[in-house]
């Protein structure tokens, strides 16, 4: 269960502006498409999710851990044992092979797995997703769909309770898009994932159980206090 | 904390010429000096050792720098030259042992040194294989010699001459090689050794050629009156000296007169030392007798004071390295803002990423170390070597 109790967020470099959660659970394993205009706040809930960002008030419970609760080391190693996140950008490291950029994590954080289990878990991955034969090239080899499928399936390397994607098709052509989405889904579905999945491509959104408009449990706050919904 | 190792070496071997760049630049800036400070010192400490072990060396007047270099390492543009009666009045002095040094000569470019035995003796020169010379026109060739030109005891080498087209000047000789010695790590392992008269021979002033008084050698003669014999071309020269034509070779003119070119002195005690140093303090005769080691370390004065400057250029230039290198570094971690947030993002900490870059540094600083040691090994290695070949130019 992801849940966020009457949060209360502030962006440091514009003062005074920010935004209130008064409430939000998802059940786990529960695909979730975002939806809302832009600036309406679909990013900083990912963040507030990732534990990048931190309510000024309220809590953030994932699988009944609080993050907000945890020091900052904790916080990230939580994020990397139980939180995958794909960027509309891929953001692999390009002087990585692309087996190292699946098991960037690993790298990141060991946690005691050793490095011949963990690359044998990402060519698994890449295997499903059809990209076994590229594990040995550079990203920058890639194609882009087939480079937003690595980043899934760095997302995917540690299990994680939690998938967040933050418009992942927005650099992708169609019919990509579509490949993509139901790859993070299957992925999702696999692993009983819960998945929340920023997009602003309606034609995406038959694909999910549920669809949450952002501005339905968000409120944008202004220096002045005003709140708009 | 060894993924971030990881990924600093990915990073650096991607980055294939960029790395070698650095690593490049940071070894010649550690490498030079360091080289620069081993080859000063190290040639310093092989001049002075051969040099402290010398006590005088008597030549004729003309500069002493280039009286060492021929006299201890066989090495000068042509020394003045100096008369074999001086040798042999400093030897009827008494005051010390004495040693005539002739190095005019070469062979394929290893110099010829006509001395005595007793050279072998003072220079504790041992053999590898066969005996010393004990006869005009044999020869005891240094180790690298022996190397350079793969020949041994048996083998003979030929004096290279002066020049190709003096058709009345030197003559080559064939010399047999009765001896090898055993490598010292100075200059006798390039050289070879003769006895001073062979040097004459070489030089013209001696020769051997057929017993115009023999019936063998009757259609040579050309006038025979009042003991006087002329001779013309066909009368056999001999170019090599054996055992069969050795008492057919002769000096014309005294040997007095004959030339060599320094003598070493070794007096055996302070006092002998300074009578002989007083001896040839204001001599009128051309000559001078100086003491290698000071004049060495005149030279040796001058060459700190040059590798000094030379340092400080080279460390002015580090400077300016490390300040190019250090913007490589800065502007390359603005390009590689994206890549830090992703890995933040992912869970990466600042202490990781700052790791990472640590790593990268740490790498090139590492690599140009050992590489600039190895260098700097391999120029002491071979120090004496460069300074043997800064020597023959």
């Amino acid at each position: 269960m992801i849940e966020l109790r009457d949060i209360d967020f502030r962006y440091p470099a514009i003062g005074g502006f920010g935004m209130r959660i008064p409430g939000l659970s998802i059940p786990a394993g529960e695909c979730v498409a975002v939806v809302g205009p832009s600036g309406s706040g679909k990013t900083t809930l990912l963040g507030l999710l990732a534990g990048t960002l931190m309510a000024t008030h309220g809590a953030v419970s994932i699988n009944g851990t609080d993050i907000g609760a945890l020091d900052d080391g904790r916080r990230r190693h939580f994020r990397i044992q139980h939180i995958g996140q794909v960027f509309q950008a891929f953001e692999l490291l390009h002087y990585l092979t692309v087996v190292e950029n699946v098991m960037l994590p690993h790298y990141i954080h060991a946690s005691g797995s050793d490095a011949k289990s963990v690359r044998q878990r990402a060519l698994a991955l890449l295997s499903d997703v059809g990209l076994s034969t590229k594990a040995d090239s550079r990203p920058g080899e890639l194609s882009q769909g087939e480079q937003q499928r690595v980043a899934v399936c760095r997302a995917m390397l540690n299990q994680p309770a939690l998938l967040l994607a933050d418009e992942p098709t927005g650099n992708l052509d169609q019919a990509n898009k579509q490949n993509v989405v139901d790859l993070l889904l299957d992925q999702a579905r696999r692993n009983s994932s819960t998945l929340l999945m920023v997009t602003h491509d309606q034609s995406l959104l038959g694909s999910f159980s549920t669809v949450m408009d952002i501005q339905s449990v968000v409120s944008v706050t202004t220096p002045q206090g005003l709140e708009t919904p | 904390m060894s993924g971030a190792l990881f990924l600093g070496w990915r990073y650096l071997v991607f980055h294939k010429l960029k790395t070698i760049i650095l690593v490049a630049s940071i070894t010649l800036m550690l490498f030079l000096p360091a080289a620069t400070r081993v080859l000063v010192n190290d040639s310093a400490a092989a001049l002075t050792s051969r040099a402290d072990l010398t006590p005088l060396v008597v030549g004729a007047s003309g500069s002493p720098l280039e009286l060492v270099l021929s006299s201890l390492y066989f090495h000068a543009e042509q020394p003045p030259e100096l008369l074999f009666a001086s040798f042999e009045e400093l030897r009827t002095t008494g005051w010390a042992d004495v040693i005539p040094m002739n190095t005019r000569f070469h062979s394929r470019g290893s110099p010829i040194v006509g001395t005595s035995l007793d050279y072998f003796l003072f220079r504790g020169l041992e053999l590898s294989q066969g005996r010393m010379m004990g006869m005009l026109g044999e020869c005891v060739i240094g180790a690298n010699v022996a190397a350079r030109e793969d020949v041994g005891v048996g083998d003979s080498l030929v004096s290279s001459p002066e020049t190709v087209f003096d058709i009345a000047g030197v003559y080559p000789l064939k010399m047999g090689i009765a001896g090898v010695l055993k490598p010292n790590g100075s200059a006798d392992d390039d050289a070879i050794f003769v006895d001073y008269k062979t040097t004459w021979v070489i030089q013209g002033l001696g020769h051997g050629h057929q017993d115009l008084a023999k019936p063998a050698a009757a259609s040579g003669v050309l006038n025979r009156k009042d003991g006087m014999v002329t001779a013309n071309a066909s009368v056999v020269q001999y170019a090599e000296i054996s055992a069969e034509n050795v008492a057919e070779f002769h000096f014309h003119g005294a040997t007095g007169d004959f030339p060599i070119n320094s003598v070493i002195v070794v007096p055996p005690d302070e006092k002998s030392a300074a009578l002989l140093r007083g001896r040839y303090q204001d001599n009128e005769q051309g000559m001078q007798m100086i003491v290698p080691s000071s004049v060495l370390n005149d030279l040796l004065d001058t060459v700190f004071t040059v590798q000094n400057y030379v340092i400080l250029g080279l460390a002015i230039l580090s400077l300016a390295t490390i300040a190019v290198i250090s913007l490589v570094f800065l502007l390359s971690q603005q390009l590689r803002k994206g890549e830090f947030h992703t890995l933040s993002r992912i869970g990466a900490s600042k202490a990781y990423i700052a790791t990472l870059v640590a790593s990268e540094i740490g790498f090139v600083f590492i690599g140009s170390l050992v590489l600039a040691a190895g260098l700097t090994l391999v120029v002491r290695q071979y120090a004496l070597q460069i300074l043997q070949s800064f020597l023959s130019l």
